[in-house]
């Protein structure tokens, strides 16, 4: 009866103790170092160059491996189902950079310092003390592979860090995003519209949200709920999500709600 | 009454001050700042600061100028008011300011009123000796006198090479301001003479380009175009739109449509189709006759440059009617700009329908 109590203690320790050795672990050495864990079904991408979120359409996530731009298209490569894996920069005792890959691990891929596999509560929890705690750009990087790691919705770390107004607008703005998007994804809408007149809309959602912020944003939150065009309504919520307003981020955290 | 006389003539006489050059009278103070104030040209006012209006020419000195509206609330007709800096007795600044009055108080040499053609002639020469911003000062402060006519001096310097480029087109800016034949034929030489650079052919083709560009100038302008460069038509266009004669409207809009014309020039007759003084009614009309759609994306944001209703209701005409999509897209995007509340119901009835 001793000894299995002691296991129980042993396994509450267990989270905590290794999320802490895994940023200890990130952080033992400068240089690149990856680790790998389990991504949500859906996710895909070729392992090295773009990912797919998995919240549905066409868009894929690429920028050399940065993944700051977002393109739409056709003409990728296939885009396979596989895990998340990070590779952090590490210089002198910080986390400058993280890149994120999905897709299959190809032979040569990475660097030496691996991490091997990691239990994805273990990488949420040090991709979320690294957004709340790093530095200029690694924070940024930290959004991503939160949002496509398995078994773990990021949405209510997301909405306390949008309304967090301490934090920097650029991260705050990354995270709207995401939050949007998953918005539209709970929604089950897509902002790739099936017809021509969907393009002459979408470019009527844009002209909405150029409109002046007090007009802008009651208008694209009407658009969101009601407008008969599912392709217009996710585009809705992506400008909403652009416009980091905090009626928005409310709209965000309704949909993102509901069970 | 004998000796009021006599007093009289002692008054027109010139006294030893004012016989003594103005020049030798600013250069006795080596120290400190010297004043004078002479006559304004008519028609120049001033807020009593660094703004100058003259007709519908304005300069916010030293950087600024050009035509068009001010949002001046006060303009005070008023004498020119130039306060010379001077150490180590060379001067080292010039200010200018036409109305208000100097401040008391100070210890400033103030010769008082002067002579306006002999401060004129003084500043001029300075202009031309001066660096940087206090040659734009000086001359401005010559331009502004009253009694003398300065425009071949400012031929003069504008066409020469030795001095800075900015003094030189400043100089055809003033010749401009000049309301006679002398000047319109200058700036008509001015424009005309291809042994000068586009810097200042092109300043000249502006200053024809008033408010008040008479129809013999349009038509002049017109008979230039095909001997210029792209970049002097580009002048051209501008300085024709500012006319409100059906004419220039007229020429404006076949350059838009002459496909023998290249895409750069369609575009800049357009734009300043849509800035200049043409009815909308004309820029609508201009529309049917636009087959490229380079033309027709440019066409809604020289609509969207209007803000008139006619104009608001072609943008939505065309977001809705044009065939192109990108052209389409553009006037949205557009519309997306537009603060009527008619731009954002279209747009909200597009989304919704």
């Amino acid at each position: 009866m001793n000894r299995l109590s002691c296991l129980c203690a042993l396994v509450v320790a267990w989270a905590p103790v290794n999320a802490q050795s895994l940023t200890r672990r990130v952080l033992a050495a400068d240089g690149p170092v990856q680790f790998v864990f389990a991504s949500r079904p859906g996710v895909c991408g070729d392992g090295a160059t773009f990912v797919s979120d998995g919240f549905g359409g066409n868009n894929r996530i690429s920028d050399n491996g940065n993944f700051s731009g977002r393109s739409r298209g056709d003409d990728w490569p296939p885009c396979d189902p596989g895990p998340v894996r990070v590779v952090a920069s590490v210089s002198g005792g910080e986390i400058l950079r993280l890149h994120t890959y999905a897709g299959p691990r190809r032979a040569g891929d990475g660097p030496p310092r691996d991490l091997g596999i990691v239990p994805v509560s273990e990488a949420v929890d040090f991709l979320t003390r690294t957004i709340e705690q790093a530095h200029g750009r690694a924070a940024n990087d930290a959004v991503l592979p939160l949002v496509l790691a398995d078994s773990t919705a990021p949405w209510p770390t997301f909405l306390r860090l949008a309304r967090d107004q301490q934090l920097p607008r650029g991260l705050r703005s990354n995270v709207a995003f995401w939050l949007a998007r998953g918005a539209a994804a709970k929604l089950g809408l897509t902002d790739r519209g099936e017809d021509a007149d969907d393009e002459v809309r979408a470019s009527a959602v844009f002209a909405l949200s150029q409109q002046p912020k007090g007009t802008a944003i009651p208008e694209l939150i009407e658009v969101a709920r009601h407008a008969p065009h599912p392709a217009s309504r996710a585009q809705a919520l992506f400008w909403l999500g652009q416009s980091g307003d905090p009626r928005a981020i409310d709209l965000f955290d309704e949909i993102l709600s509901r069970r | 009454m004998r000796l009021r006389g006599i007093l009289g003539l002692l008054a027109l006489a010139p006294s030893p001050l004012v016989a003594q050059s103005l020049g030798r009278q600013i250069d006795r103070v080596r120290e400190g700042t010297v004043r004078l104030t002479f006559a304004s040209r008519p028609g120049l006012c001033g807020d009593g600061r660094e703004t100058i209006r003259t007709g519908s020419s304005f300069t916010v000195l030293p950087n600024m100028y050009g035509r068009g509206t001010s949002d001046m609330n006060v303009c005070f007709a008023g004498p020119v008011r130039v306060a010379i800096g001077r150490a180590n007795g060379e001067t080292v600044s010039y200010r200018v300011h036409v109305g208000g009055r100097w401040s008391p108080g100070d210890d400033a040499t103030d010769l008082g009123v002067v002579s306006a053609p002999d401060a004129a002639r003084y500043l001029l020469d300075a202009a031309t000796s001066a660096n940087g911003r206090n040659s734009v000062y000086a001359l401005a402060a010559a331009v502004f006198a009253d009694s003398i006519d300065l425009v071949p001096d400012l031929a003069r310097i504008a066409r020469d090479e030795r001095l800075r480029q900015e003094l030189r087109q400043r100089a055809v800016f003033w010749i401009g301001t000049y309301d006679d034949q002398t000047a319109t034929r200058t700036l008509h030489e001015l424009a005309s003479d291809d042994r000068l650079d586009d810097d200042i052919r092109g300043s000249a083709i502006i200053a024809l380009g008033g408010d008040d560009i008479s129809d013999e100038d349009v038509a002049w302008l017109q008979s230039l175009y095909p001997r210029v460069s792209e970049k002097l038509r580009d002048n051209i266009f501008l300085a024709v739109s500012r006319s409100d004669s059906p004419r220039a409207s007229r020429w404006l809009a076949s350059v838009v449509t002459d496909d023998r014309e290249t895409e750069h020039a369609r575009n800049q007759a357009m734009f300043w189709l849509g800035q200049g003084r043409a009815p909308t009614e004309d820029l609508v009309r201009l529309y049917d006759r636009l087959a490229s759609v380079s033309l027709r994306k440019q066409y809604t944001f020289v609509l969207s440059q209007r803000r008139d209703r006619a104009a608001l209701d072609k943008l939505i005409d065309v977001a809705e009617h044009d065939p192109d999509r990108e052209v389409k897209h553009q006037a949205l995007f557009w519309l997306g700009q537009s603060k009527d509340p008619r731009a954002l119901a279209y747009i909200r009835d597009l989304v919704t329908r």
